[in-house]
């Protein structure tokens, strides 16, 4: 009791509170930067962690797999049949792929134009699957050739195998993004043929790469912030370690294979944060991000070159190696971790290592809301006597974006420059419409960088990469009431903070992906920026542009 | 903070409740669920039995000596002697092993008690006392000349022939039974472990697959009345097999010399191959096996020889008995083989021998029946020995271990014990009914064993004593503390109160 | 009944047996020769004093991927099998079925050494108690024999104070602690009072103990009994290795304690003169990659003197005598040689066993022999002679009822 008695006595002696007050601005930005800066050090040495297998059951790289040169004529005749195949239309394709497997004994079934067959382990309970997805086009844009023959001949090889406990679907689509989706999503809510829940799902590219590749990529960013177990990206790297593999992830380029330093690290982690936010919302996709949302542990390989020297069987061999150990499970993955940055194949941080990024983000906003109120100078009654008139206000914004946010899907504007100018349309009402009081002004600031700051607790855990970059772009609003900017300042800050505007940067591309991914995808991303990120936006924006910022400085000072 | 009078006595009361009422349900109710049941044993009656027994048991094995009419006198002298024989040769023996010596009367038959017959030779060519002792009754035939009766040997030589003949093998027992360092000389015993109950299953292996007809059952006609005589001791299940394909585990060797196959003492060690022969174990009662095996080479006309056996058998010590047969005829081995009854009565007379032996029997007199008595008498005392050293366990095992629960059960199978154990020793001492006390000692000490293994008797120690803290913690700590602390400052402040009357009254 | 035509042998028998005392004395000094197989005279073998050996053989852990833990104890159970000891007296306790798993690539089958030269679960395997039944509880009562009435034989631990236990459990242990079925664990005490409590009870003769487990030698610190061997594969703090693992099943098939173990086994035969020092020279570091541990300090004889056929095997101390002669002769004829006739006491009394009145025991009932190939199965002293009796008059009365009718 005297400690906090003294310290507070002492504290108001030296006059510390308005001295702190005066203060916040520059605690925000620090705050801010600090967030930064903290993922700028996760790289180095001694921050981040060697990946390492924590589900004793997985047994990677434990088995022999006999998907070896044996094989490789297989693989190679059903590859010369899917090679015809090209000019075909996607009904002949799955017709002709049906024949096969039937021929191999397998139970085959349709959604739309997707084909999948089911291969009930014999010896299973037959109560859980794995997934084999192979798509006819590649994320490149390929014909997958390699892939749907490598597909087909493991399928043939799976079936003379004895030891599965989990039955083993494989899919044909014709697109791995919005088609695979309806497939997962159909699978589990209307599909008559299915075998069990799906605890692990292979999406597999190989191009016209022929018999031989160099190296192959990694993709496993899911929807909504959603990763797969760690757990299943190590399986496979081990195994892919055993075969000499090189493995690369988040577009590291053929060139540093094997190097690892700060600024590769660095990269990847960085790579991995837009990724991740952007899994869903790009025109492409990856494949695995399909499998979300229904606790299924997915990733996409591809095979990378044509030269080798590592041959196509070599291929199936990491999906052959995967397959066996996920079907040792006896549980669903849950031991290792869900939250995870990459930062190398062989190196990540966990979610406690990195979170406090975006801790830091969220307090530099509230730190700011803070200080928009009490630099302002206004009594802080009034900010209660008007909070109702605030509320309906934000709320108001809240309602106008709602409407944006499902009438945009449906209206389908080609172009996302027009909407960054249609958003600063109402501003243009300024001159016609009735200043907004003071109080009002600072309060709506405050509310909508203070609403930033929650929306990023939000999001912190469930999507750190979403909250982050929101923080990130969002920053300039902050600059904005404190201390009172000339107008061109404050239009500069709005605009690069302006949701529509980012969005534009990244692409046309972007935009439609954006508006259309929670009907395509039930990624809530949109929603997120246009009744979180806009909505604050149109907040600061309506304050800035429409309010009054007086600010008696020198009241302030007289207070003291 | 002033607080007034009434409020503050109320608070105390509360305090002073709650602390009761937690304290009053809380530790019965920790009791309860915490302590395992443990019935009260009646140790004391059990040490007190268990040290009073041996000296409270007395064995006096009647005798009934039927003598010339002019040794009447001799019930008593003989008595006289041989008391001192005993205490002077086997004292620990002469505390609770005696005869008594009767004068043979007229519904006295040798084939139900020991008679001593004294027949004088009146031959003056026959110098030296000689003895014989029946092998089909409990009788013994003195024959005696008349210098023996001149030099008074007459008792002597009846005490000798008591002490070192008849009774020589059940002394030598009760002497090992008794000793307390009893094996420890490392020769292992071939007895098997006393159970009331035994199975006697006789097997016949056939090496190879040809088909064996044996005469088993008409044989075993022969061992019924055997068994017959020892129903007191213990219940026999007779049972029979066949069994072809039954190979040694390895190879026997052949002599070239005497064209025969010959097992040597090592090979013995492991002749029985438990691993690929089908013997009879899933019963719960102990099994007698009795193993007649019946070699391939039987149809080669070669014969198998035991080394250092005339009979072709061994003994596995508390298992059974194993006899190689051979057939004495060229066999050819198309035409059905059989054993017929002739050739196995010698087989079964070896199993007999062997049976005795494992059962415990001494190896002389010849006479069963004097040996069954001696069996009687010598299990009964081990029955008892046993049955106290398990009630003995009993008490140190529930001593030591504290978290053991005690069942009722294993109280009733204590005390049912200790009323057989007294049933025996009355039976023993005032009847000297050794067929009785032999049933009853083994009801005792089945009831001693029932008390050791009762089911519910079980250590719980992998839910050990941190884990019952544990789960009681989270009430502990914050409730009792709470209430101690309450208690506590009551406590100071009373004493502040009174304090500040004497003060005031100062 | 015939007499067997060996008359004229038998009359011998008949012969009354008519020895000089002096002669009877001489013969019994001598006494009869009492062949008990020798060891070679050249080993200082300190002799056991055990008639019959056993094993219980634990398995305590689940999971496909613990199938070198089965693997390990299936190895030792197929090793004691092979050196003598029967399945009835070998207690095996398989925790998980891993033959039959599906991921198994050669169902019903169980390997220990990547070669796949030996099934272990093909030759016949006797499972005492397999999945879920292999508990804490199980195990203790199997130790002390604390058991339902009608709890089968084959399942029981039925030793005596002429027996030898080896005693092996397998699984994944930590300090003082061994975890069954990722369920619950045993402590070092449990095992320890259940020993004292077979020692209280003369339920073995010595026991020699061995614990392939992670901290394996915390296992064996509080035992307190004598004449226990005990041997652990890894000390306090220190992981228990897997030897190798089969790359066509895909898991580690066994472990390197047991593997060296077995190594060693494997080298001798039924009756060998190998003594246990032996065997424990192969526990170094170097082969298992953990410390091994071995008490003696309560086992009481020099372990350089013990067979490891004391333990792992059934080398039974056989007697060639030839015993009594003629006791049927006798049982069955009387002084003079006329053939008695069966008789049957009547018991003077009936004498009621154990606690009558309590409900909860469970009178055990004679089951009649259910043997292969039997021929013949006679319980000649089962019904009593009153039943007999009554039996005998019930039927006399039904027969003549029938005749009165027929008539």
């Amino acid at each position: 009791m005297a400690l906090a008695e003294t310290i507070s006595r002492k504290i108001h002696k030296l006059g510390l509170i308005p001295k702190l007050i005066k203060l916040l601005p520059i605690v925000s930005l620090l705050l801010a930067i600090s967030s930064v800066s903290w993922l700028l050090i996760l790289p180095l040495e001694g921050n981040y962690r060697r990946t390492y297998i924590s589900e004793n059951a997985l047994m990677p790289s434990q088995a022999t797999s006999f998907f070896r040169e044996s094989e490789w004529n297989i693989v190679r005749g059903y590859r010369e049949e899917v090679g015809k195949l090209e000019a075909e239309s996607i009904e002949v394709r799955n017709q002709v792929i049906e024949s096969w497997l039937h021929e191999i004994g397998l139970i085959t079934a349709y959604h739309e134009n997707t084909l999948y067959s089911i291969m009930h382990a014999p010896r299973g309970d037959d109560t859980e699957a794995m997934v084999l997805a192979v798509p006819w086009i590649t994320s490149d844009d390929e014909y997958n050739e390699g892939a749907i023959a490598l597909a087909v001949a493991l399928s043939r090889y799976f079936t003379r195998l004895s030891i599965w406990s989990k039955n083993i679907i494989v899919v044909f689509v014709e697109d791995n993004k919005v088609p695979l989706r309806k497939w997962v999503e159909a699978y589990h809510t209307s599909l008559e043929e299915t075998a069990g829940s799906i605890e692990a799902a292979i999406v597999m590219e190989y191009g016209k790469n022929g018999d031989y590749f160099d190296y192959y990529e990694l993709n496993y960013e899911g929807l909504n912030g959603q990763l797969p177990n760690l757990d299943l990206l190590n399986t496979l790297n081990l195994i892919g370690y055993h075969e000499g593999l090189h493995c690369v992830i988040q577009g590291t380029p053929s060139t540093e294979l094997i190097k690892n330093t700060y600024f590769t690290r660095l990269r990847t982690l960085v790579r991995g944060i837009i990724a991740l936010t952007l899994t869903g919302i790009k025109p492409k996709g990856q494949g695995c991000e399909a499998f979300s949302g229904w606790q299924i542990q997915a990733f996409t390989l591809k095979a990378k070159g044509t030269t080798g020297p590592h041959d196509i069987t070599q291929f199936g061999r990491l999906v052959d190696s995967t397959f066996r150990s996920v079907n040792n499970l006896l549980e669903k993955f849950h031991q290792s971790f869900f939250f995870y940055l990459m930062l190398s194949t062989k190196n990540f941080v966990s979610i406690g290592t990195y979170l406090p990024s975006a801790v830091l983000m969220a307090v530099s906003f509230t730190f700011s809301s803070l200080g928009t109120i009490l630099i302002s100078g206004i009594p802080l009654n009034s900010f209660i006597t008007e909070s109702s008139k605030l509320l309906i206000i934000f709320v108001s914004i809240e309602g106008i974006c709602l409407i944006l946010a499902l009438a945009l899907p449906l209206i389908k504007i080609d172009l996302s420059i027009g909407l960054v100018v249609i958003s600063f349309l109402p501003l243009l009402l300024k001159n016609y419409v009735k200043k907004l009081n003071k109080t009002i002004s600072f309060g709506l600031i405050a509310l909508s960088l203070f609403f930033i700051s929650l929306l990023i607790v939000a999001l912190l855990i469930v999507h750190f990469s979403l909250a982050l970059l929101l923080g990130l772009f969002c920053l300039p609003l902050t600059f904005i009431a404190q201390p009172p900017k000339p107008q061109i300042k404050t239009l500069i800050n709005l605009l690069i903070s302006n949701p529509f505007f980012i969005i534009a940067i990244f692409g046309q591309d972007v935009f439609v992906g954006l508006v259309t991914s929670w009907h395509d995808m039930q990624c809530w991303t949109w929603f997120v920026v246009i009744l979180g990120w806009y909505s604050a936006w149109l907040g600061v924006a309506i304050a800035s542009l429409m309010g009054d910022f007086t600010v008696e400085v020198d009241k302030v000072k007289k207070d003291q | 903070m002033t607080e007034s009078v009434g409020i503050r006595n109320t608070r105390r009361w509360i305090i002073i409740l709650v602390a009761l009422i937690v304290s009053g349900l809380g530790y019965p109710l920790f009791l309860f669920t915490t302590t395992v049941f443990r019935a009260d044993l009646p140790i004391e009656e059990i040490q007190e039995l268990s040290n009073s027994w041996q000296h409270d048991i007395h064995f006096k094995i009647p005798i009934y000596l039927e003598v010339p009419t002019t040794l009447v006198d001799l019930v008593s002298t003989s008595q006289e002697s041989f008391d001192k024989k005993l205490e002077q040769v086997y004292p620990s023996i002469s505390k609770f092993w005696s005869v008594e010596f009767h004068t043979n009367v007229e519904n006295i038959s040798s084939a139900t008690d020991l008679v001593v017959k004294i027949e004088q030779q009146t031959n003056d060519a026959v110098t030296v006392e000689s003895y014989h002792v029946s092998p089909f009754d409990k009788e013994v035939i003195l024959y005696i000349t008349d210098k023996t009766i001149e030099n008074r040997g007459l008792e002597d030589f009846l005490v000798t022939i008591l002490i070192n003949e008849v009774f020589r093998e059940e002394i030598y027992q009760f002497l090992s039974v008794t000793s307390e360092n009893t094996g420890e000389e490392g020769e292992v015993s071939a007895i098997m472990p006393y159970s009331p109950k035994f199975n006697i299953v006789f097997s016949l292996f056939v090496e190879n697959g040809v088909e064996i007809d044996w005469e088993i059952e008409k044989s075993l006609e022969l061992f019924k009345p055997l068994l017959s005589k020892l129903n007191h001791f213990a219940n026999f299940s007779l049972a029979s097999q066949v069994q072809y394909y039954s190979k040694l585990s390895k190879d026997v060797k052949f002599n070239e010399e005497e064209k025969t196959y010959v097992l040597s003492q090592s090979d013995l060690t492991t002749f029985i191959n438990f691993g690929d022969w089908n013997l009879f174990t899933h019963d719960i009662n102990p099994t007698i096996n009795f193993i007649i095996f019946f070699p391939a080479s039987n149809y080669e006309n070669k014969r198998w020889t035991i080394e250092g056996s005339k009979k072709n058998s061994f003994l596995v010590p508390q298992w059974g008995g194993v006899h190689i047969f051979n057939k004495d005829l060229p066999l050819i081995d198309t035409s059905k083989v059989s054993i017929t009854e002739n050739e196995l009565t010698p087989v079964l007379e070896i199993f007999s021998s062997q049976l005795f032996q494992l059962l415990g029997f001494v190896k002389s007199p010849k006479s069963p029946s004097i040996r069954i008595d001696t069996l009687s008498r010598v299990t009964t005392f081990k029955n008892l020995k046993q049955t106290f050293e398990s009630l003995n366990s009993l008490i140190k095992v529930t001593n030591s271990l504290t978290e053991i629960s005690i069942p009722n059960l294993t109280k009733e199978y204590v005390i049912k014990s200790l009323e057989f154990a007294n049933e025996t020793l009355s039976v023993l001492n005032n009847n000297q009914d050794y067929l009785k006390s032999v049933t009853l000692s083994s009801l005792s000490l089945k009831n001693s064993d029932s008390a050791f293994f009762e089911k519910e008797m079980l250590q719980q120690a992998y839910f050990p004593s941190e884990h019952k803290y544990a789960v009681f913690l989270p009430l502990l700590g914050p409730v009792g503390s709470i209430i101690f602390i309450g208690v506590l400052k009551m406590i100071s402040d009373i004493k502040k109160e009174r304090k500040e009357k004497k003060e005031k009254v100062d | 009944m015939r007499l067997p035509i060996s008359v004229l042998l038998l009359s011998i028998w008949a012969i009354l047996f008519t020895t000089s005392y002096a002669e009877e004395q001489e013969e019994s000094k001598a006494g009869e020769p009492s062949f008990i197989s020798t060891e070679d005279a050249s080993h200082i073998i300190s002799k056991s004093k055990h008639t019959n050996n056993w094993a219980v053989l634990v398995s305590t852990s689940r999971f496909w991927f613990n199938y070198r833990h089965m693997a390990n104890v299936l190895s030792l159970y197929r090793t004691v099998k092979r050196l003598g000891i029967p399945d009835s007296q070998i207690i095996l306790m398989l925790s998980d079925d891993v033959a039959c798993n599906p991921r198994n690539a050669f169902p019903g089958t169980v390997f220990n050494n990547m070669d796949q030269a030996i099934d272990l679960y093909g030759e016949s395997v006797e499972v005492d108690y397999r999945g879920y039944e292999v508990t804490v509880e199980n195990f203790i009562r199997l130790l002390t024999d604390r058991w339902d009435p009608d709890h089968p034989r084959s399942k029981r631990l039925l030793t005596d104070q002429n027996s030898n236990i080896f005693i092996y459990l397998t699984g994944h242990g930590g300090n003082e602690f061994l975890k069954f079925q990722d369920a619950e664990e045993i402590g070092s005490y449990d095992i320890a009072d259940a020993f004292e409590q077979m020692y209280e009870k003369k339920r073995y003769n010595e026991i020699f103990f061995m614990i392939d487990t992670c901290q394996a030698n915390t296992m064996y610190e509080r035992f307190y009994s004598p004449n226990i061997l005990a041997v652990g594969s890894s000390r306090l703090d220190e992981s228990s290795y897997s030897h190798h693992s089969d790359m066509d099943i895909g898991v580690a098939v066994i472990d390197r304690f047991t593997y060296f173990t077995l190594d060693y086994l494997e080298k001798i035969d039924k009756d060998s003169q190998e003594t246990i020092d032996k065997l424990f020279d192969v526990y170094t570091f170097e082969n298992v990659h953990s410390n091994p541990g071995i008490r003696t300090d309560l086992f009481h004889r020099n372990v350089s003197e013990v067979l490891l056929t004391d333990f792992f095997g059934n080398v039974q101390n056989v007697v060639v005598n030839d015993g009594d002669e003629d006791l049927l002769y006798i049982s069955n004829h009387d002084k003079t040689g006329e053939l008695l006739k069966f008789y049957d006491e009547e018991p003077e009394e009936q004498i009621s066993e154990g606690i009558v009145n309590s409900t909860n025991i469970k009178t055990s009932y004679q089951i009649d022999f259910g043997v292969e190939n039997e021929e013949s199965s006679d319980q000649i002293i089962q019904v009593s002679p009153t039943l007999a009796k009554r039996l005998g008059l019930g039927t006399g009365l039904v027969v003549i009822g029938l005749w009165f009718v027929s008539t």
